[in-house]
């Protein structure tokens, strides 16, 4: 046993540090978040470039806006950040707004299969080959909802956050939130019974 | 077709929910995985947004200035001849007064002497109702 072993820094104390100049110590804060950050962005983005994109935008935001980081009024530093990877997520989802019409989407035939499987099936049996399929047709539906409609439900469902937290991440009021994920369901919907 | 529709929503819901799991979560054998140069590049981005920073606020400055000199300079030569314009019309007043005097009553003329604005030395007073007495030309 080697007695040197040097007591990890806590998130607090590195952000300190970084405040006094030390980029060291910001490396640590990159290191250790980073992931977390990553899986924020796949939550919204497919391609491991944007996904990228979004972990280098959420860091040199978080560089900057250090200074105004405060324990007592953000909380813990990985939900300070976790709050601002979601709002590059949903910046950048409005930059690439994409909504081209609904009556122009084409499902191939596993994919229609797979939507009637989940239909008929009560437990979703998930092989590699499936989930592939799913994870594509789902991009296409999903490409059809609002950047705004898809962060909300990407929010509640996959990453169980409470209304009140996505009206604080998007500074919108909860009413706004509910009634934006009442109706990104609907849109949603509409476009499953086209092929169900 | 309402009782269709009533068979459908729980379905609908649960195709729904296995959509936007589908969407959210990364492809199966193809764990997350970032490149090992995110951090330089992470460096890089914050270096040059601090250069670009640095040089939004130096030129601002030069930039406020260029903006409103034009204006300035047209306010500074705008006083410049409203003050000579003035400064040059001062001498003669006095001379149009002059000549006005004497044709205004005695108490008005009094009156006119003495709340001109313009400063009037105690002679020139004299003078002036000396000429007005005397029928003469004022000087």
């Amino acid at each position: 046993m080697s007695g040197d072993e040097q007591i990890p820094y806590s998130d607090v104390e590195l952000v300190q540090q970084v405040r006094e100049g030390d980029d060291n110590a910001f490396e640590q804060l990159f290191d250790r978040h980073r992931m977390r950050v990553a899986q924020i962005a796949s939550r919204f983005f497919s391609q491991q470039e944007q996904i990228e994109e979004i972990v280098q935008e959420s860091f040199t935001k978080v560089y900057f806006a250090l200074p105004q980081f405060s324990k007592t009024k953000e909380g813990t530093f990985a939900g300070w950040l976790a709050r601002i990877s979601f709002n590059c997520c949903y910046d950048e989802l409005r930059r690439i707004k994409r909504r081209p019409d609904a009556s122009a989407i084409n499902l191939s035939a596993p994919e229609v299969d797979w939507l009637r499987t989940q239909l008929r099936e009560q437990h979703s049996n998930a092989n590699i080959e499936a989930t592939a399929i799913a994870r594509d047709l789902a991009i296409k539906l999903c490409s059809r909802l609002a950047p705004e409609d898809r962060f909300v439900l990407v929010s509640l469902e996959v990453e169980e956050m409470s209304v009140a937290e996505i009206a604080e991440t998007l500074n919108w009021s909860r009413s706004k939130v509910k009634i934006r994920a009442f109706r990104a369901r609907s849109a949603l919907r509409r476009v499953l019974k086209r092929f169900l | 077709m309402v009782l269709f529709n009533q068979k459908l929503k729980p379905g609908l819901e649960k195709v729904e929910r296995a959509v936007i799991h589908a969407v959210a979560n990364p492809e199966p054998g193809h764990p997350l995985s970032l490149s090992a140069f995110l951090y330089p590049r992470i460096k890089a981005r914050i270096e040059s947004e601090r250069r670009r920073s640095t040089a939004r606020t130096r030129p601002e400055f030069t930039e406020t200035v260029w903006r409103y000199s034009p204006a300035l300079v047209l306010v500074t030569c705008i006083t410049f001849v409203l003050f000579w314009v003035v400064s040059f019309s001062v001498g003669k007043p006095l001379v149009q007064q002059n000549e006005v005097l004497p044709e205004i009553s005695r108490d008005e003329f009094e009156r006119v002497v003495v709340t001109d604005p313009l400063p009037l030395s105690r002679d020139e007073i004299l003078a002036t109702i000396m000429a007005s007495e005397l029928g003469l030309e004022p000087q």
